[in-house]
């Protein structure tokens, strides 16, 4: 009789369990299919291919936004991506049996989750401020110091996963240590160090906070990195607070077109990475 | 004379990948000593239990507090924490010892999407689509129902509007579910099968091995996961910026408007005029980063500490 009950109980437990996970994914539909069904109405060549138009006239575009963001995801991957390569080399290579290298390796994971807004705050402190003016570098920078710390720690965890041997065949045939790390581990930890990258940007792409006081916003149509420049993240958080509903239906069209770039990069990445390390 | 040059160009490769490693203890520290400094005149101005305790927000007559900020991150940080934890728990549960290995790939990828979202969609999505649910559905409901009860009743007085800190609260729960479900998830992992199949020899069901064994042993990695969703929570923007209406009180009901710290600044960042006003705000951001970096860095205490073991 009791043993019935217990096996009842745990039935229920883990019925509970199944609609916990029915929960999670419940809600990643519904969002998805959202964005779906209010993005492809706003999806037409004029998003793409006209700017802002006055507000309140119908008609304009988002081509600024597209571009601006284009670029200073671009120029934050270039800074962010070299520097935690290199960084996450030395925790994995030279620094490994430091003490010192396991601190940035905590502080790094720490890093990662530190609120976006706060960089936003650090870099009109350092950059904006100084200079006077708003700046897309400055968004590029404060993209950049988030991507730093996600690509350091997943290179330093790629290149560790390369066996101790393989580096010392190369070192028995006189190679210096920069040529090992660049010609033998980099390589066989491509394909992991790319993943990371990929899923650097991705996460990057969707930020908006950091560029509300970097970058700004520009109505115009600017490749300037050195003036204020249109984000799409931006112009949605101000097209979802305006009172026009044309200017909601291109804020919806952004979100489409950003969030299956995310979700496409996300993907790709994790497809990647189980075809090389299958286990 | 080539020896001498491999061991030049290894000394410059060397001092590349030291600097940039060292640029993350860099930026960490310029955070800190850059907002410190931002908000020295602010904190010479009001002190520090004066700021927290003071819920005036008034940049004509240059009086700012960071009550009502700091009390909303808290509501919205924990109710978020409240729904989303049990959840989180279960997914990893049905994850690690129910479903089927076909399964576990997929639900387990699905869960982490969630992560992969924006938090600017969540915004879009929570202002158009979840609030009117919110506002004519489920707040009607829950008024009509736990809005009797005696004490708690309280908690859900007000014009339910859908712009308010339940909505907001729930948005961030589902915000945070994947970093608790992965961490649980990776913990419960850790397990070992031996201690399981003990249990199960004793002739234990699945639930009183889940409950009694996997349990108690991954206690600190959960603990680590629930801690890492706290930090990301203190410090959400977007999402709350679209449903919270950053109203500066202190909210007497969860159907009412309020702001938090991210959301204050978020919106006043650019606006603010006076070295006084952009001061505090600098001074609420320093709160937030002391605040969340504490949070996390307990967080990653406990996930070292599981890991050893």
């Amino acid at each position: 009789m009791i043993m019935r009950k217990r096996k009842i109980l745990s039935s229920v437990a883990l019925f509970v369990c199944f609609l916990t996970a029915l929960w999670g994914i419940f809600w990643l539909f519904f969002i998805i299919i959202d964005v779906l069904r209010h993005g492809i109405t706003a999806i037409n060549p004029a998003l793409f291919l006209n700017d802002p138009a006055p507000p309140g006239e119908l008609g304009g575009g988002l081509r600024n936004a597209f571009v601006g963001h284009f670029l200073i995801t671009i120029c934050a991957t270039l800074i962010g991506v070299p520097v935690g390569v290199l960084g996450g080399t030395f925790l994995a290579e030279y620094g490994r049996k430091y003490k010192i290298s396991k601190i940035i390796s905590t502080l790094a994971d720490i890093m990662v989750s530190v609120p976006a807004i706060i960089v936003g705050a650090f870099v009109y402190a350092i950059l904006v401020k100084p200079l006077g003016h708003f700046s897309g570098w400055a968004g590029a920078v404060a993209l950049a110091i988030i991507m730093i710390p996600t690509v350091l720690r997943t290179t330093e965890n790629m290149l560790s996963l390369i066996p101790w041997t393989l580096r010392e065949a190369a070192f028995a045939l006189g190679a210096p240590y920069y040529k090992v790390i660049i010609q033998v581990v980099y390589r066989g930890a491509a394909t992991g160090i790319l993943t990371g990258i990929i899923l650097a940007i991705a996460r990057v792409t969707g930020e908006a906070a950091p560029l509300l006081f970097t970058a700004f916003n520009n109505t115009f149509f600017s490749t300037n990195m050195n003036e204020p420049i249109a984000s799409l993240t931006v112009t949605i958080f101000q097209y979802a607070m305006g009172p026009y509903e044309d200017w909601h239906a291109q804020a919806w069209g952004a979100s489409l077109m950003i969030t299956v770039f995310i979700l496409f990069a996300t993907i790709t990445g994790r497809i990647l990475i189980k075809r090389r390390y299958k286990d | 004379m080539l020896k001498q040059k491999g061991k030049f160009t290894d000394l410059l490769f060397f001092s590349f990948t030291l600097i940039t490693a060292f640029s993350i203890i860099f930026i960490s520290l310029g955070i800190f000593i850059v907002l410190f400094k931002e908000s020295l005149p602010a904190m010479n101005k009001f002190g520090f239990i004066g700021f927290i305790l003071s819920n005036e927000w008034d940049p004509v007559k240059e009086l700012f507090g960071a009550a009502p900020a700091l009390i909303g991150t808290l509501i919205t940080s924990f109710l978020a924490l409240l729904f989303a934890t049990p959840i989180a728990i279960g997914i990893a549960i049905f994850i690690t010892e129910i479903a089927p290995p076909f399964l576990k790939g997929i639900i387990g990828t699905a869960i982490e999407l969630l992560a992969a979202i924006p938090s600017i969609i969540y915004g879009m999505w929570g202002l158009f689509t979840l609030a009117p649910i919110m506002s004519q559905n489920i707040e009607p409901f829950l008024q009509k129902t736990v809005g009797q009860l005696p004490l708690i009743g309280k908690l859900f007085e007000g014009t339910p509007l859908g712009v308010d800190l339940f909505t907001a609260s729930i948005i961030l729960s589902i915000m945070i579910i994947p970093f608790t479900a992965s961490i649980a998830r990776d913990s419960f992992n850790l397990t070992p099968s031996v201690l399981k199949e003990s249990a199960y020899a004793m002739g234990a069901t699945k639930w009183e091995v889940v409950k009694d064994v996997v349990m108690p042993y991954s206690k600190l990695g959960v603990l680590g996961g629930v801690g890492l969703s706290l930090g990301r929570a203190l410090g959400e923007t977007m999402a709350v910026a679209f449903v919270l209406g950053n109203l500066n009180q202190i909210p007497k009901s969860l159907f009412e408007a309020a702001a938090t710290v991210t959301v204050k600044l978020a919106n006043e960042f650019t606006e603010a005029d006076k070295d006084i006003y952009l001061s505090s705000l600098y001074y609420l951001a320093f709160l937030l980063f002391i605040m969340s970096f504490a949070i996390l860095a307990i967080a990653k205490m406990f996930l070292v500490k599981a890991e050893k073991r």
